[in-house]
């Protein structure tokens, strides 16, 4: 694999070819991930990519972009975008009934989750980079966000942590940055489409750490 | 009133099995509706095993664990780079991951919050 890693890097050198990155957006349910990957994909490609809903786990499947291109200041990236299931420790179908959802769909909800969350660990070692996305207005120092994160380090897959919902008053990126000092935290609000020219900076800036 | 049951479970002896093995050994207790502790911190890697697995045996009465894992520095309330760093070197020397980790089914542990200097557990 490795040997692979350096002819393929070799290759891309010798021919001066750009790499396109492999960009996944990771985080528990409803920290934003699809309204992020929504707003890249839009401002790219003038598409979107899934649904977003109040409801946990409606992203229940990986989904991917090809070839988004990113431009800022003249410099491109070519990315691929990679919306990834919540990840969480639990999944109680009763838990879909609070928000009104029907029985059998809460237990299909349910089923497909669980297989939605395992399929997003397995995605984790094709990274190149990741948006760890985390709910700004929430305490950030849980143990779905350390295991996120604790895996992309010991995978060495550079990180940007994204405090989302910074137009939601309660929402604090001091409390992220905080718990989490050794990464770049950028706060953005999905819903409102702020934040996402310094997330496109960081972007650029951590895409020359990842080995082409 | 059901029992609420608590199993110690020293990392010296789970680490002389396989990922796979720990791991199942860990879950068997908790669809057992035990609580685990164990005197270490969680490896990631082990952490995503025990989440993959988790999901794959998840029905109507098994929804999940709760789990809470801490190193020793966080446990002494002290999360600075200069402390991790020092973790680390002893880790390195001793082969250990020094800290506590508690699981629970999601069934009965409503929360295992991270305090910073100690895990609190709640019950349903």
């Amino acid at each position: 694999m490795k040997l692979k890693g350096f002819l393929l890097s070799f290759v891309n050198r010798l021919f001066n070819k750009k790499r396109v990155f492999r960009l996944g957006i990771y985080g528990p349910p409803n920290a934003g991930k699809t309204s992020i990957a929504n707003f890249i994909s839009k401002e790219w490609t003038g598409e979107e990519m899934g649904t977003v809903s109040k409801v946990p786990h409606e992203t229940r499947e990986v989904s991917v972009k090809e070839k988004v291109l990113i431009q800022k200041d003249g410099k491109k990236i070519e990315i691929n975008l990679i919306d990834t299931p919540g990840i969480s420790t639990k999944v109680d179908f009763e838990e879909f009934l609070k928000y009104g959802v029907k029985k059998n769909e809460a237990k299909n909800r349910a089923r497909e989750a669980t297989k939605g969350i395992i399929e997003a660990i397995k995605w984790l070692d094709d990274m190149d980079v990741v948006l760890a996305v985390m709910d700004s207005t929430k305490d950030p120092y849980t143990q779905v966000n350390i295991t996120i994160l604790g895996n992309l380090e010991v995978r060495k897959i550079p990180v940007i942590v994204v405090a989302n919902k910074t137009d939601l008053k309660t929402s604090r990126v001091k409390r992220v940055s905080t718990a989490f000092p050794q990464y770049k935290v950028v706060g953005l609000s999905a819903s409102q489409g702020n934040g996402f020219k310094e997330l496109y900076d960081a972007l650029f800036d951590i895409t020359k750490e990842v080995k082409r | 009133m059901s029992k609420l049951s608590i199993d110690f479970i020293p990392m010296e002896i789970l680490a002389k099995s396989p990922l796979d093995e720990r791991v199942e050994l860990i879950l068997d207790k908790i669809k057992n509706k035990k609580i685990v502790v164990l005197n270490s911190r969680f490896d990631p890697r082990d952490e995503a095993v025990l989440i993959k697995r988790t999901m794959e045996s998840v029905n109507r009465t098994f929804t999940g664990v709760e789990i809470c894992s801490l190193s020793s520095s966080e446990l002494m309330g002290d999360n600075s780079w200069l402390a991790r760093m020092k973790e680390t070197m002893v880790n390195f020397m001793t082969g250990g991951k020094s800290g506590i980790t508690v699981i629970g089914p999601a069934k009965i542990v409503r929360e295992i919050k991270r305090e910073p200097d100690r895990i609190s557990l709640f019950i349903k």
